[in-house]
């Protein structure tokens, strides 16, 4: 455990020392894996798959604000559909687009769960996302996590249908309208999902500001052992015949997967290196203020080990023994 | 003469200006009525656009069904429901949006307060070293 404690210490150091190489660096990995993923799942349009325009848009957005990240994602996606079918292009725009007008225009900063909802749900482990928002948001967290399922069962629903798409006529786009309306509206299983996810959020939420002794250990197994109640409540009242035991394991994996990320990066204060500049009648002052380190880390000692010599003293334990000796004959 | 007490307290009001303190800021250059007036016309025009979308998305879905009826309908009727279901839903959107807005305007004000608190005492600080 001192370990590990030293090891976040170190990474703390590190992260203030190194911040404005790191972040970046963060954000493009962020932006390639999702890139990467869209065009893996949905990938229509043959100039968007190429490794040079994914690597070009992920270095923009690695310097560029968290919400163009969002915006290139949502850009990439509808411009897949649009290659594929103009009728899901539409019906995903306009859920964009609400999604925008309805909530992301006043809570911008929680836009990046709706980029990481459904890359955790596309890697198996889906609960990450509401337990993290738990923990570290508000709960208006619970909206976005849901709007990144909702994303996330929308594009699951069209490349699962591409076949029953693309056997559909070239006139009859009503009919493709609808069965792309139909996936939206109609998906049983994103419902129970959103339910869960939403619970999960509130309920790590609440028991997280708890004040109790390891209240965010709590927060994570309860929240993991609710979404799978919530998932087999409403599994049991829609009938959309998810199954349970893949999402047990995913759920474990993610509490494993939260604990870890809680005491590394939810529990840590990376305060970060302050680059300032500000100026005074007298004086331009241009402050670079680095955060203190609390825990001291362990500082390496080299013993030098010389040969030794062969008129040396006696070794301490045979002088203290001595000592003790004399001291007890004095006594006596 | 640089005086470390003050060049500390310029670097932390330095940096909240540079994070949180510029959308404080921004929030609090605005009367309490003015920003909650803004928010709620941006709030209405977002409402009236998602209605607009969904509308159009289930107009276009029910679209047979709608030129098939549209002469037997009472559009009178059906404009009026219309028009219930767009006031009920911005009017709640609205007052949703109204508790969120009124929040953050007292959360900058709060914050602006201990800002402006930093900026005396850093005054104060000047006016010492003059003497």
């Amino acid at each position: 455990m001192t370990n590990l404690l030293v090891l976040k210490e170190y990474l703390k150091g590190i992260y203030g020392k190194y911040e404005i190489y790191i972040t970046p660096v963060e954000k493009f990995l962020l932006s390639l894996i999702t890139l990467i993923l869209i065009n893996r799942k949905l990938g229509y349009m043959s100039r968007l798959n190429s490794m040079t325009i994914v690597l070009v848009a992920a270095l923009l957005s690695s310097f560029l604000p968290m919400n163009f990240m969002v915006l290139l994602a949502a850009l990439f996606i509808l411009l897949h559909l649009y290659a594929f079918s103009l009728e899901c292009a539409i019906v995903v725009l306009a859920l964009f687009l609400v999604m925008f007008l309805m909530y992301f225009r006043f809570s911008s900063k929680d836009t990046v769960m709706v980029l990481l909802t459904p890359i955790c749900c596309h890697l198996n482990i889906p609960f990450v996302m509401p337990l993290a928002a738990g923990l570290t948001g508000t709960p208006a967290s619970a909206v976005s996590v849901g709007c990144g399922v909702i994303v996330y069962g929308v594009l699951e629903y069209i490349s699962d249908s591409v076949s029953t798409l693309n056997s559909m006529d070239a006139e009859s786009a009503m009919q493709k309208y609808r069965y792309v309306v139909d996936g939206l509206m109609n998906n049983k299983t994103v419902l129970v999902m959103v339910f869960a996810f939403a619970i999960t959020v509130l309920v790590v939420y609440l028991i997280r500001r708890l004040s109790i002794n390891h209240a965010w250990t709590i927060a994570i197994a309860v929240g993991a052992l609710m979404s799978i109640a919530a998932l087999l409540v409403g599994d049991l009242m829609l009938e959309t015949n998810i199954s349970i035991l893949p999402n047990i394991i995913g759920a474990a994996i993610s509490v494993a997967i939260v604990k870890f990320l809680q005491f590394f990066i939810f529990n840590v204060d990376y305060s970060r290196t302050e680059h300032v500049q500000f100026e005074d009648d007298e004086y331009y002052y241009y402050v670079k203020a680095v955060p203190k380190i609390a825990v001291a880390k362990p500082s390496k000692t080299v013993k030098k080990i010389t040969s030794q010599k062969k008129d040396v003293t006696p070794p301490p334990r045979a002088v203290s023994s001595a000592v003790r000796k004399s001291d007890k004959s004095g006594l006596k | 003469m640089l005086n470390e007490e003050r060049i500390i307290l310029m670097t932390k009001m330095a940096s909240y200006e540079e994070h949180e303190g510029k959308q404080n800021m921004a929030i609090g250059n605005y009367f309490r009525s003015d920003y909650i007036s803004l928010q709620i016309m941006k709030t209405v025009i977002s409402a009236t656009l998602t209605f607009a979308i969904v509308l159009g998305i289930i107009g276009f879905y029910h679209f047979e069904t709608v030129m098939k009826e549209i002469y037997q309908v009472d559009l009178l009727e059906a404009g009026r429901r219309l028009l219930l279901a767009y006031v009920i839903f911005t009017g709640s959107y609205t007052f949703i949006c109204y508790l969120v807005y009124s929040y953050r305007y007292n959360r900058a004000k709060k914050s602006l307060k201990k800002y402006y608190s930093h900026l005396q005492e850093l005054s104060e600080l000047y006016e010492e070293d003059r003497r």
